[in-house]
């Protein structure tokens, strides 16, 4: 963060006067304080508060790709126990299938392994991308499809991008996804201090925008 | 302390989904240190490709804390080649030169014996009662590389066994608390 950006950034008493205002929040009693050079731990903190008012708006998570992950890792963590005790339990009971010779087991075991790990990545890369989150329908909403958000800040840069998109299921629910980029400096004090009353009311000015224009589509 | 303090609050927020993830985060890191070290047993042929030398009885040439890496094949071994061999129901590795090796013309099994270089005797001391020679099914390997001093982690870790408990215990909390 450049010093010009620090001297414009809001002051201190504006994230108490914004907390006064809003009353006393239920989350956590401590503001976090963040190391405001450590870019990633910045956007991991506003995030965190971008995925909050999202769900909060009523779009309930979509937790697929957790559970793709979760179900891959657990099989490829297998193959630790399995190259382990396999290969003594089937010399013993099955030694028919040791026909390839004895360490059949043990490649076996190293290609589950390979593939899981190669389809760890590929599902990584093909589906997820840099979501932060993806949700399902809003309740009750059968116009409208689940959302994909995604944020963006370049490494020396101040600018947060969080883009909007559909998630779409062929040519159903297609639109062109929406952009809102705000200064960091706009949303921390001087302190480090995440403004999340401030954040939270930005965020969901754009994702009401967002909802709007869904029946102004430009195709 | 305050570092003790940001790991907890950080285990207390997250949600049981989130802390499953990153627990396999950890295990998948230890799945592959374990798959490459499975890799190296396939590629060298031997049961443990990579030894600590714990003793000083090959000293000047390996002192007590080298790395050794072995491959166990299926050439024959000559007398003077570096070996590292398990006595019948003992675990501890030796790592000794050989001193004298008898072959039979036609048969694949050969009588070994060793010795440490900065010993007094060859081995027969500590072979069991009655056996004057190993053969090739004690054998680990046979030595073609090595690493000075970088087994010392290995000698501190056997001497004072706390050590791996609490070196492992700190670096799952750190990674089970990571953001990635």
């Amino acid at each position: 963060i450049t010093a010009r950006s620090q001297r414009e950034m809001a002051p201190a008493d504006a994230t108490a006067a914004a907390e006064e205002e809003a009353g006393s929040l239920p989350k956590e009693p401590e503001k976090q304080e963040l190391n405001k050079g450590d870019l990633t731990s910045v956007k991991y903190a506003l995030d965190d508060v971008v995925a909050d008012v999202v769900t909060e708006a009523g779009y309930p998570r979509d937790d697929t790709a957790s559970n793709v992950r979760i179900l891959l890792s657990l099989i490829v963590c297998l193959t630790v126990p399995a190259s382990h005790f396999l290969p003594s339990y089937v010399e013993e009971n099955h030694a028919h299938l040791l026909a390839l010779g004895k360490n059949t087991v043990v490649f076996a075991c190293l290609a589950v392994y390979a593939l899981g790990s190669v389809s760890m990545a590929a599902f990584a890369y093909l589906y997820e991308k840099d979501a932060i989150l993806i949700t399902k329908q809003k309740k009750g909403a059968f116009s409208s499809s689940g959302l994909r958000v995604t944020t963006n800040i370049e490494r020396f840069d101040d600018m947060y991008k969080i883009t909007l998109a559909p998630v779409t299921y062929g040519q159903q629910f297609e639109r062109d996804p929406m952009d809102f980029e705000k200064s960091i400096t706009q949303w921390i004090d001087v302190n480090g201090v995440v403004a999340e009353e401030v954040v939270r009311k930005d965020v969901s000015k754009f994702l009401k925008s967002y909802e709007k224009s869904a029946y102004k589509k430009t195709k | 302390m305050s570092f003790f303090k940001e790991i907890a609050d950080e285990l207390r927020s997250m949600s049981v989904r989130q802390f499953l993830s990153q627990v396999l985060s950890l295990g998948l890191i230890v799945t592959s240190a374990f798959m490459i070290w499975k890799c190296l047993i396939l590629a060298t042929g031997s049961e443990s490709p990579v030894v600590v030398v714990l003793s000083g009885s090959m000293e000047p040439a390996f002192q007590r804390g080298d790395i050794l890496f072995l491959h166990n094949g299926n050439k024959s071994v000559e007398t003077g080649d570096i070996v590292v061999f398990n006595l019948d129901g003992r675990d501890i590795p030796i790592v000794h030169r050989v001193l004298r090796t008898h072959e039979r013309r036609g048969e694949d099994e050969a009588d070994i014996l060793t010795k440490g270089d900065n010993n007094y005797n060859d081995d027969r001391v500590l072979y069991d009662p009655g056996q004057d020679w190993i053969h090739k099914n004690n054998l680990l390997g046979r030595a073609v590389g090595y690493l000075p001093y970088a087994g010392m982690a290995t000698i501190i870790m056997n001497d004072y066994p706390a050590v791996k408990f609490v070196l492992i215990g700190f670096l799952g909390l750190l990674v089970v608390t990571s953001k990635d």
